[in-house]
């Protein structure tokens, strides 16, 4: 009679935690919406809040970014100025750029000691240094808005520059198949720009939520993935260090909380553009909130 | 029979779901051979920054006057720091390959822990994800320090205490032990993102935020790292490499080269930030590399000692006498005022020191509590079934018996609880019986002297002294040798360091306190020369394990527990210190007037919070210098 009794509280138990755990969201289905029903907006899905004023923390690459660095700088001052013991001049060997901080190809550098920055304004180039892969770095304000449900809209004051990222439907997620142990690849995202958009200096971007976590031990958060293509061709950092038109620019902005209860946005760039780059030049980058927009102050973009 | 039809189905329900159980517990695979990306900041990392370059870092002056002072010479020289690695605070800027393993459960297979291996650090870096809580703020002080994470959304959070003095940047920007370093951590498939952000609040105005990215690597295997400090001359004398302040002659070389405007290359909050361009892009660069540049300081961190001056004096608060383990069967007191020193086992307890008279009752309360802590041996059997022997002797615990007291020095401190001590029925002392061979209380002949001189009560002033450089205890104790050192002329004429051999544990008293200044005491016959000379030879008696880390275990006379590195760093500090202030005496400055100066400005924030400290010690160092002492 106890074994009876016993067995069935234990099956019971059993069927109580495999309904449970069956009814547990996997991190990999969080994108797509409910069977049959359109996905919710991007807007709606966000797994980060993005939204506000927000601040460049120039910490890094502080001169190049900071200020416009001599001509020929690619990081490790101008060509000549600075010795690696045992190494050379820094800047004078065949491939200017080695031993700089961005990879790139001779031809790369080679075009970096052309800029010419009388030319750039002459020739109505002002903004070549807002793009977007050249934008982030600079010491900006970000203004981060919805402009619909699933267009999040960035403004920089720095140049007066504007950024949309648009969201298209979330594509089919990765499933993994436990009855025979095989992962079902997602569909990949779309990322392409529409039929005939003309390539500018913020291009065309488009967006999609990672999310994960939000059951068992981790906490809900997640990404947004970037990807930029249609760019005009334009400079990394103010002194001319070019991007091909060719260049696709790869963004993960993150939100993160210090102890001091300060929000930060970790924005990790990767630019992939075989033109110019002997491999992806990838960089993190830092915003802190701001209470409000009383220190945005629009200004045009300037060659200097 | 319909009823293990279901059970059959349940378990075959729970199948699939089990899989994704072990994926909530680690939704990133940060496990491999990870190599350093060089995109950013590329000079700092390799062959490193220029002297006095702190461009984008929120220094306060406190941190400017240490790098401005720093010639690297001083690592490279130093034994002890020769082989110093890199702290989780700049070890990401570092040129160093990395391995991260997971820890899991054997029983649950959750994760537990990342264990991270680096090509020039001691050991390994454990980040614990089974949320263990923090060890206590006594513990020792490591180079990776202690360091828990959490997972949120694709992001590990990392969260490091407990770390050693270290630096940001190679150029001798410091990094406080009060340091508390947040990592976050994503993965983008085939790079890892490591951000890594320093909340110092000894040398920063507000959180320092950078990054590193990591690619995988996964046919790198790790070299083996074995540094060993260049061998020295005989008889060749340690001496600390460094720059008086205001003499620094490469001050300019960064903002030449980069051509960068002074104000941009010394850093600080301002610098970090859009507004501070428009300003930038107006002044110009040093006109040449030898440019002259005197630095003045004169912010917050400056203030650090007046601002503990003028605090209200308030009564000291003693709310809890906390046990922590040190090494083998040696224990430590702190919050009773000074450290205690606990050595429990068969022969009963010794302690070294005995805190302030008011927390006699919880310092009696931790001494149980350590006893409780000891297990018995599990080769011993008496009378009693094993079983009862063991089950009794872990559950049901007699007074531990004191057997003796050995104190340090006379500051109250680390006498006054001689009387409670000696007055509890758990004081049965060595000599019990023969009141001519009572061991209760020894120290230094000086120290009793000190006592008897202040009309101490009778009960706290030592039954024992010696006057030997060396005392050896008659017999083991615990099972180990107790070895008490004079050290002469350090805080006092009567310091005594105690060295537990088989624990390797040394405890230094008022000699060495990681967080304030020794508070030496001239008119008592403290001097700075013998006071560096006592932390020589407690650096001289240890051996660290690896890399000046870990080995012999410092008790400081207050403070958290520390090693040989520890010792080290405070020793050289104090060697800059004296010859600050040589230099002033030389010139023919006041005491008054070097007060003024601020010769230990920069090391304030760290050592000099504490009311009455710094002054105290700024003026036995130039008193011991002045009158020879």
């Amino acid at each position: 009679m106890i074994h009876n009794t016993l067995t069935k509280r234990t099956v019971g138990l059993a069927l109580a935690a495999a309904l449970a755990c069956i009814a547990q969201p996997a991190i990999l289905r969080a994108q797509a919406g409910g069977r049959g029903a359109p996905p919710p907006a991007a807007k709606a899905r966000a797994p980060i809040d993005l939204t506000g004023y927000w601040t460049a923390v120039i910490s890094e690459d502080w001169h190049v970014r900071m200020l416009t660095a001599p001509k020929g700088d690619f990081g490790s001052g101008a060509p000549g100025v600075i010795e690696m013991p045992g190494g050379g001049k820094i800047g004078t060997g065949p491939n200017p750029a080695f031993q700089g901080n961005i990879p790139y190809k001779p031809e790369g550098a080679q075009a970096a000691l052309r800029w010419d920055p009388a030319k750039d304004e002459a020739e109505g180039n002002s903004c070549k240094a807002y793009g977007a892969p050249g934008i982030m770095r600079l010491p900006t304000h970000l203004h981060i808005t919805w402009q619909d449900d699933n267009t999040l809209k960035v403004e920089a004051d720095f140049g007066t520059q504007t950024r949309l990222f648009h969201f298209n439907p979330p594509p089919r997620a990765a499933r993994l198949d436990y009855s025979n142990a095989t992962v079902l690849p997602g569909e990949p995202a779309k990322v392409d720009a529409p039929a005939g958009t003309e390539p500018s200096w913020q291009g065309y971007s488009s967006a999609l939520w990672t999310i994960m976590g939000g059951t068992g031990n981790f906490r809900r958060g997640g990404n947004l993935k970037v990807v930029t293509t249609r760019l005009k061709p334009g400079y990394y950092w103010k002194n001319g260090m070019p991007y091909s038109g060719n260049a696709v620019l790869t963004e993960y902005f993150r939100v993160s909380q210090l102890p001091d209860n300060s929000s930060w946005i970790r924005l990790t760039q990767i630019v992939e553009d075989p033109e110019y780059l002997t491999q992806p030049y990838i960089v993190n980058y830092h915003f802190r909130k701001l209470a409000d927009g009383s220190l945005w102050k629009p200004t045009p973009c300037s060659v200097k | 029979m319909r009823i293990r039809h279901f059970a059959v189905l349940a378990l075959l329900a729970l199948f699939p779901s089990r899989a994704l159980f072990a994926q909530e517990n680690s939704p990133l695979d940060l496990t491999g051979t990870w190599r350093w990306l060089p995109q950013e900041d590329e000079r700092d990392r390799n062959p490193g920054a220029y002297p006095g370059d702190y461009r984008g870092m929120p220094l306060n002056d406190a941190a400017r006057m240490r790098g401005d002072t720093y010639d690297e010479e001083w690592v490279s020289s130093s034994p002890l720091l020769a082989c110093r690695p890199r702290s989780p605070g700049y070890q990401a800027k570092g040129l160093d390959p990395m391995r991260i393993d997971e820890v899991v459960d054997p029983v649950t297979r959750q994760l537990v822990a990342y264990r991270i291996s680096y090509e020039k650090t001691p050991g390994d870096r454990m980040i614990w994800l089974d949320r263990r809580k923090r060890p206590s703020q006594y513990a020792l002080h490591s180079w990776d320090g202690f360091s828990t994470g959490e997972f949120e959304g694709d992001t590990l959070e990392i969260t490091t205490t407990h770390l050693k003095e270290s630096f940001e940047r190679r150029n001798g920007v410091p990094t406080s032990f009060r340091a508390t370093v947040i990592e976050h951590i994503s993965l983008e498939e085939p790079y890892l993102e490591w951000t890594f952000t320093v909340i110092d609040p000894d040398y920063l105005t507000e959180p320092l935020v950078r990054s590193a990215t990591y690619v995988r690597a996964p046919t790198l295997r790790l070299p083996p790292y074995p540094c060993q400090p260049e061998d020295t001359e005989p008889g060749s004398k340690y001496r600390v490499a460094h720059y008086l302040p205001g003499a620094n002659p490469y001050l300019a070389e960064s903002g030449f080269k980069y051509k960068v405007p002074m104000e941009g290359v010394r850093g600080g909050a301002e610098t970090l930030y859009p507004e501070w361009r428009a300003k930038g892009m107006t002044l110009a660069p040093p006109a040449t590399v030898e440019a002259s540049i005197k630095p003045v300081y004169s912010d917050d961190s400056t203030r650090i000692a007046e601002r503990a001056d003028a605090q209200p004096k308030r009564a000291p608060v003693y709310e809890n006498a906390e046990a922590l383990h040190v090494a083998g069967n040696i224990y430590l007191i702190a919050g009773a005022g000074g450290n205690i020193t606990v050595s429990a086992g068969g022969d009963g307890v010794i302690l070294v020191d005995s805190g302030v008279a008011a927390t006699s009752d919880k310092v009696l309360a931790a001494v149980r509590q350590v006893t409780q802590m000891l297990r018995p041996d599990d080769t011993l059997r008496d009378n009693t079934s094993p079983f009862a022997n063991t089950w009794q002797a872990t559950h049901a615990f007699p007074d531990p018996m004191i057997r003796m007291i050995i104190n340090t020095s006379a500051n109250e401190e680390h006498v006054g609880g001689n009387e409670g001590i000696r007055r509890s029925p758990m004081f049965q002392f060595l000599g019990y019986r023969d009141a001519s061979l009572s061991l209760q209380v020894l120290a230094h002949e000086m120290v009793r002297q000190r006592l008897l001189d202040s009309n101490a009560p009778e009960m706290m002033v030592p039954t024992d002294t010696y006057t030997a450089d060396k005392y050896t205890m008659y017999r083991f104790l615990n099972n180990q040798a107790i070895q008490i050192f004079h050290m002469p002329n350090a805080v006092t004429d009567g310091d005594s360091a105690v060295f537990f051999r088989r624990a390797d544990v040394i405890v230094a008293g008022d000699i060495y306190n990681s967080e304030i200044y020794p508070p030496i005491d001239i008119d008592k016959g403290g001097t700075i020369n013998g006071e560096i000379e006592a932390l020589d030879k407690l650096i001289d008696m240890s051996v660290t394990e690896f890399m000046s880390e870990g080995g012999t275990m410092i008790v400081p006379g207050h403070g958290w527990i520390s090693d040989a590195g520890d010792v080290g760093y405070y020793r050289d500090m104090l060697m800059i210190i004296r010859e600050r202030i040589q230099s002033m005496i030389d010139k023919g400055m006041t005491l008054a007037q070097v007060k003024a100066a601020k010769p230990t400005m920069d090391y304030d924030p760290e050592y000099g919070r504490q009311p009455g400290v710094t002054a105290r010690f700024v003026e036995a160092v130039y008193r011991s210098l002045k009158e020879k002492k």
